[in-house]
């Protein structure tokens, strides 16, 4: 079983930019996106993420995945949530409102009533534009950054070396704890045992599953413990850390950061000190329904 | 209920290697199993997993022996709860994040994770936990 990482060079705008400046824009998006509900804050930070994707060059092949989640989230979260059960806004959304189909509608020869209100569907429209916001500047992460950046970016973003080297660590071992799968994966196959279909109830699955977790597990804990000591023999820890991968600020980088600042903090004094906090239904979206 | 075998682990490191080790390996392992799925980056739900590595790493001291039945129990107690705080957290995280109240932060986000994850840890535990002490005992670590 190959681990493909997801990362590759496409020579696009965002590969040019350091890792450190683009995780502090996708934060200041993420803080500024759940600072308000104000549509208009929130539509402008919608377009500022969705300019960020696009310049990224990623295909919708390569993304796919990834989006279909993000679409499971989304549709439980608005569809089922806010629009069909009603729930899903409280506390944003004041009680009552103008219905969408106040003298109810046919449907297959019945007819039928529905609760929605046009304030509720404005907000599945608002809480589409965050959490799409949000997700956008984040999925792109894996596909944009080189796996070797991790560990050196969060080092220079503050972090200290042991947790900066734990993520490099992880990055570096992945692939050989899948090669462990799979070895352990042919031998307990060898000797009977399926994982091809589980199915059946969760004691079943489970029962199924823990003659692999646990010899890989138990393998992994020996062989980072062996790594462990191999380090300590090595003086890891005793000093300062160099690392291969080496970053360097350019004047676009620290443009970058100064443009998540400005947006970050602009939303925030337009949300906490000019009143943009809170929801609100602007009044041509009252004109569609009427 | 969903398959995910993988939710003991950080449980099991706490257990054995105390919070710290707990912590890092559900934080930093539900972020690098996120980023490796092209599911992004979710901090709230990174943190979730920390906390259920955590909350049994502070349970390791309490942890004698892997195999005695009292030291099991209590490493289930503490699955039960880092289960109920850290999915806690990371589903009362949509409210702010989402927009979602509360019926739906507990029917959808929380009861399908607390659910699945506590079934998980409970059922594999135990048996990581025996086969931990067969290998400390032949090693001599």
């Amino acid at each position: 079983m190959l681990v493909a990482w997801n990362y590759r060079y496409r020579n696009s705008l965002i590969d040019r930019i350091d890792p450190r400046a683009r995780l502090i824009f996708s934060f200041a998006v993420l803080i500024a996106a759940t600072s308000t509900w104000n549509p208009l804050l929130l539509a402008i930070i919608f377009v500022i993420s969705i300019l960020w994707y696009a310049v990224a060059k990623l295909s919708w092949k390569d993304t796919k995945r990834g989006w279909m989640m993000i679409s499971i989230l989304l549709f439980t979260m608005i569809v089922v949530n806010t629009i069909i059960t009603g729930g899903g806004a409280g506390g944003v959304v004041p009680e009552g409102g103008q219905l969408v189909w106040p003298d109810g509608f046919n449907l297959f020869g019945r007819h039928m009533t529905f609760g929605l209100t046009v304030e509720r569907l404005w907000f599945a429209v608002t809480q589409l534009m965050r959490i799409l916001s949000i997700s956008l500047v984040f999925i792109m992460i894996p596909y944009t950054m080189d796996s070797r950046a991790y560990g050196v970016t969060f080092r220079k973003l503050g972090l200290p070396d042991r947790l900066a080297y734990t993520m490099e660590l992880s990055f570096r071992f992945i692939p050989t704890l899948a090669r462990n799968f799979q070895v352990t994966l042919d031998a307990q196959r060898a000797r009977g045992f399926e994982l091809d279909s589980v199915k059946g109830g969760i004691f079943n699955k489970i029962k199924r599953i823990a003659p692999l977790i646990i010899p890989v597990t138990m393998n992994a804990i020996v062989s980072s413990e062996d790594i462990a000591n191999a380090m300590d023999l090595r003086g890891f820890g005793q000093q300062k850390r160099t690392w291969l991968y080496e970053l360097k600020y350019h004047w676009w980088d620290y443009a970058v950061i100064a443009f998540a600042v400005i947006m970050l903090g602009g939303v925030l004094f337009l949300a906490f000190g000019r009143g943009m906090r809170l929801f609100q239904v602007p009044q041509w979206w009252y004109g569609l329904f009427n | 209920m969903g398959v995910r075998p993988a939710v003991v682990i950080p449980m099991f490191f706490g257990i054995a290697f105390g919070p710290i080790v707990g912590f890092i390996t559900g934080f930093v392992g539900n972020i690098l199993a996120d980023l490796l799925s092209g599911y992004g980056f979710w901090v709230w739900w990174d943190l979730g997993n920390g906390i259920m590595g955590l909350i049994p790493g502070l349970f390791s001291v309490l942890i004698t022996n892997y195999k005695s039945g009292s030291s099991i129990l209590r490493a289930e107690i503490s699955v039960v709860l880092g289960v109920l705080f850290g999915m806690g957290l990371a589903a009362v995280s949509e409210m702010w994040v989402s927009g979602a109240d509360m019926n739906t932060v507990i029917f959808a986000n929380f009861l399908p994770a607390f659910l699945t994850n506590v079934l998980w840890g409970l059922v594999l535990l135990p048996l990581l936990m025996v086969a931990y002490s067969a290998i400390v005992s032949q090693s001599g670590r």
